[in-house]
C-alpha cells in the first residue's frame, strides 16, 4: 500500500518557493491559532535591548502593559536612562541571559542573594545588577531601601502578569566567581571595576539556557499559575564577544543556542510560545538593519509588531485613553494658578488666615 | 517711593538699603506686587526696605534691573520655593517616598525613589539662581543672601477646603475628570521631605556662590517641621504677611 508523501499535503508555508521567493508575508511566520495577546492581559516583559522596542507599541495599541516602577514618578529623562530602567515592568533594565532572569526571580522571592551585591564608588553605591541606573544610591542605607523597593515591585509584577514576554539576547556573560551571580554587563564597563579573580566569563550552552528557562517558568508558575510565557530571540548581534571567535561567528553561536533553547522549551512545555522576532528581522528579504548592520530599523520593529498584533486580539479604541499622570498636570496647574493669583491679588498677603 | 525718587546720595545710604527680590513668596514680606516693568518700591513697615517689583514670570530684565539697583545695597533673594508643590502637590499615580536626613520616616507601601532623582527634577528650576548670583556679584558689593521659602502646610483636609475656595481651579480639575473632594494630596511627610530637598539645594547654590543662606525662621515652623497654622495664607502654597514680618526681622538681623 502506498500513500502520498508528506510534502504533497504540506501547507504553502512549508515551501521556500511559495512562502519566501514568492508569496512572502511576514505574518505567516507566526504559527498557531491561539491569540498571543488579548485585551486586558496584564503584560510583563524583559530581555535584551530589543525587548524595549515593543513596549511603546503595546502601550500605544491600548494593551495593559504592567509598569510598577517607571519613569512616571519623576519624569526621568529618557536620554539619561540609556538602559531602559524606566520602561520595563519594573526597573531591572535590560536582561540579556536566561540565567540573569532566573536569578532576578529568585532574588525577588528571597531565594538568592548575591554576595557581591554593591559597588561603592566615591559618593555613590552602584548596583552591580543595575549598573547604569541614572541615579545610583548615595549611601548604603538608601541602597538597601531602593533595592528592597525594586525587588518588591519585581515580585508584584511577576505575580500580576497574565503574559510574560522574554526576549533572549545573549549566551555570553560575566559572573561572580563566588556564587555565579550574573552581571548584566562586564564589571568595569558601565560601572565597577574588573577583577579577574572575582569575575569569570561564561558562554552558555543550549542545555544550560534551556534548563534556566525551564526553571524560570516552573518557579514563575509556582507564584503565578495563570501566567503564559512568550519567548523571542533578539535579532541584534553581539556588540562584542569575549570568546576568541570573530564577533559574527560568536553572534551566530549565541543566536543559534537561544533559538534552539526556545524550541526545546516549546517542545517540553507546549503552552510556552515562541514568537519569531528573530526570523522576521534576520531573513534574506528584510533589509531591516541600519548601516551598522546591527541596529534594527524602525520599519523592522514595525514589521515585528504587525506580526504580533496580527496574531493578537486587539484592544478596542476606548482603551486608548491617555495614561498620563493627571496628578502632575494638576499640581503644575495649581502652583501656577496660585503664584499668578498671588501677583494679582494683594489681599493674599495681607489676609491672616483663620 | 519709586526709582525716580530713590536717594542718589551717599554710599552709606545705599549700604543701609535692603532690597527684597525674587518670586511669589516675597509677597508675604513686601506686600502687593504690581506686575509691570521692573522697578524698586518701598515695601513693608520696615524703614529703608525696598522690593523689586516686576512682571511675572521673572524675566532677564528683572534680574538685570536687580543688578543695576543693588550696587552697594543689601540684597535678599527669595527664589522659587514652590517646586515641591509644582511637581508633587497631588499624589502621583504611583505614590513615592525617598530617604531624607531631615525626616526620619519612610512610607514603605510607596515606591521608593532615589533622592537624586528628586533633585534632578528640581534642578532646572533652581539652577538659574546660580547665574543670577554670579551676575549680582559682579556689580554688588553689599551683602547678599538667599532666603529660605515657607515649609509645606500639613493638614490635607484643610488644604482640600482651601482648594475648594479656588473656583477657577475646581472647574479646571473637573474638566480633567478630577473632583477636589476625592483627589489625593501627596502625603504630608513626603511633601515635607521634598521641601527640605529644595531648601538644601538653595542653600548649596548660595554656598557655592559664597552667599549667605537665611533659612526659614524656626518660630514659623511647628514641632513636626510644617508651617505653623497662624502663618498660612488662604491658599495651599503661600505664607501670610505675619510670616513675612517674622522673616523680614530675621533678614534684617542677619544682614546687619
Amino acid at each position: 500500500m502506498t500513500s502520498e508523501h508528506p510534502y504533497r499535503v504540506a501547507p504553502r508555508t512549508a515551501f521556500w518557493s511559495r512562502a519566501v521567493s514568492t508569496g512572502w508575508n511576514p505574518r505567516d511566520l507566526v504559527q498557531g491559532s491561539e491569540r498571543l495577546l488579548r485585551p486586558g492581559d496584564a503584560i510583563m516583559s524583559a530581555g535584551s535591548c530589543f525587548a524595549g522596542n515593543i513596549i511603546p507599541f503595546l502601550k500605544a495599541a491600548g494593551f495593559n502593559y504592567l509598569q510598577l516602577e517607571g519613569a512616571e514618578v519623576t519624569g526621568t529623562d529618557p536620554i539619561k536612562d540609556r538602559f531602559g530602567y524606566g520602561q520595563y515592568s519594573a526597573a531591572y533594565g535590560n536582561i540579556y541571559t536566561a540565567r540573569q532572569l532566573l536569578q532576578l526571580l529568585r532574588r525577588a522571592f528571597g531565594r538568592f542573594k548575591p554576595i557581591e551585591d554593591r559597588w561603592p564608588d566615591n559618593r555613590r553605591v552602584v548596583d552591580p545588577f543595575r549598573p547604569g541606573l541614572p541615579f545610583p544610591a548615595e549611601s548604603d542605607e538608601e541602597f538597601d531601601l531602593l533595592l528592597a523597593g525594586h525587588l518588591k515591585q519585581v515580585r508584584a509584577a511577576l505575580q500580576a502578569a497574565d503574559v510574560f514576554i522574554f526576549t533572549l539576547g545573549l549566551t555570553e556573560c560575566w559572573t561572580s566567581a563566588v556564587d555565579g551571580a550574573v552581571f548584566p554587563a562586564c564589571p568595569g564597563t558601565i560601572a565597577g571595576s574588573f577583577d579577574p579573580e572575582r569575575h569569570v566569563f561564561k558562554n552558555f550552552s543550549v542545555a544550560e539556557v534551556t534548563a534556566d528557562l525551564e526553571a524560570f517558568f516552573t518557579e514563575l508558575q509556582q507564584v503565578n499559575p495563570k501566567v503564559r510565557l512568550i519567548l523571542t530571540v533578539s535579532p541584534v548581534p553581539l556588540v562584542a564577544t569575549a570568546t576568541d571567535q570573530h564577533v559574527m561567528t560568536a553572534s551566530a553561536y549565541s543566536k543559534s543556542v537561544l533559538r534552539v533553547a526556545c524550541e526545546e522549551m516549546h517542545q517540553r512545555s507546549p503552552e510556552v510560545v515562541y514568537f519569531p522576532a528573530y526570523e522576521l528581522i534576520v531573513n534574506a528579504r528584510s533589509g531591516y538593519f541600519e548601516d551598522d548592520y546591527r541596529s534594527v530599523s524602525k520599519a523592522g520593529v514595525e514589521s515585528v509588531m504587525d506580526a504580533l498584533f496580527a496574531h493578537s486580539e486587539m484592544p478596542s479604541a476606548s482603551s486608548l485613553r491617555s495614561k498620563a499622570d493627571d496628578a502632575a498636570v494638576l499640581s503644575q496647574g495649581l502652583a501656577k494658578y496660585e503664584c499668578e493669583e498671588r501677583m494679582m491679588d494683594p489681599q493674599m498677603s495681607q489676609t491672616k488666615s483663620r | 517711593m519709586d526709582d525716580a525718587k530713590q536717594p542718589q546720595g551717599a554710599a552709606c545710604a545705599d549700604q543701609q538699603r535692603l532690597i527684597i527680590a525674587g518670586h511669589s513668596h516675597m509677597v508675604a514680606m513686601t506686600g502687593d506686587m504690581p506686575a509691570d516693568a521692573p522697578h524698586l518700591h518701598t515695601a513693608s513697615a520696615f524703614p529703608n526696605v525696598y522690593a523689586l517689583f516686576g512682571a511675572w514670570p521673572r524675566s532677564r530684565d528683572y534680574w538685570s534691573k536687580l543688578s543695576e539697583v543693588a550696587k552697594e545695597a543689601r540684597v535678599a533673594i527669595v527664589w522659587g520655593g514652590n517646586e515641591h508643590n509644582f511637581f508633587f502637590f497631588f499624589q502621583a499615580n504611583q505614590p513615592f517616598d525617598f530617604i531624607s536626613k531631615s525626616v526620619n520616616q519612610i512610607i514603605s507601601s510607596f515606591q521608593i525613589v532615589p533622592q537624586a532623582m528628586v533633585r534632578e527634577k528640581f534642578r532646572p528650576h533652581v539652577q538659574e539662581l546660580a547665574e543670577v548670583l554670579a551676575e549680582l556679584k559682579k556689580t554688588s558689593i553689599g551683602p547678599l543672601a538667599v532666603v529660605g521659602t515657607p515649609p509645606p502646610k500639613e493638614g490635607s483636609e484643610e488644604l482640600r477646603q482651601l482648594l475648594k475656595t479656588e473656583p477657577y481651579f475646581v472647574e479646571w480639575a473637573e474638566k480633567l475628570g478630577k473632583s477636589i473632594d476625592t483627589i489625593k494630596i501627596t502625603a504630608a511627610p513626603v511633601r515635607l521631605k521634598l521641601w527640605y530637598v529644595l531648601q538644601e539645594m538653595l542653600a548649596q547654590i548660595a554656598r557655592d556662590a559664597d552667599v549667605q543662606f537665611i533659612p526659614v525662621a524656626p518660630e514659623t515652623v511647628d514641632e513636626n517641621g510644617y508651617l505653623r497654622r497662624e502663618y498660612w495664607a488662604p491658599d495651599v502654597t503661600h505664607a501670610n504677611a505675619e510670616y513675612g514680618q517674622v522673616m523680614m526681622r530675621k533678614i534684617i538681623a542677619e544682614l546687619s
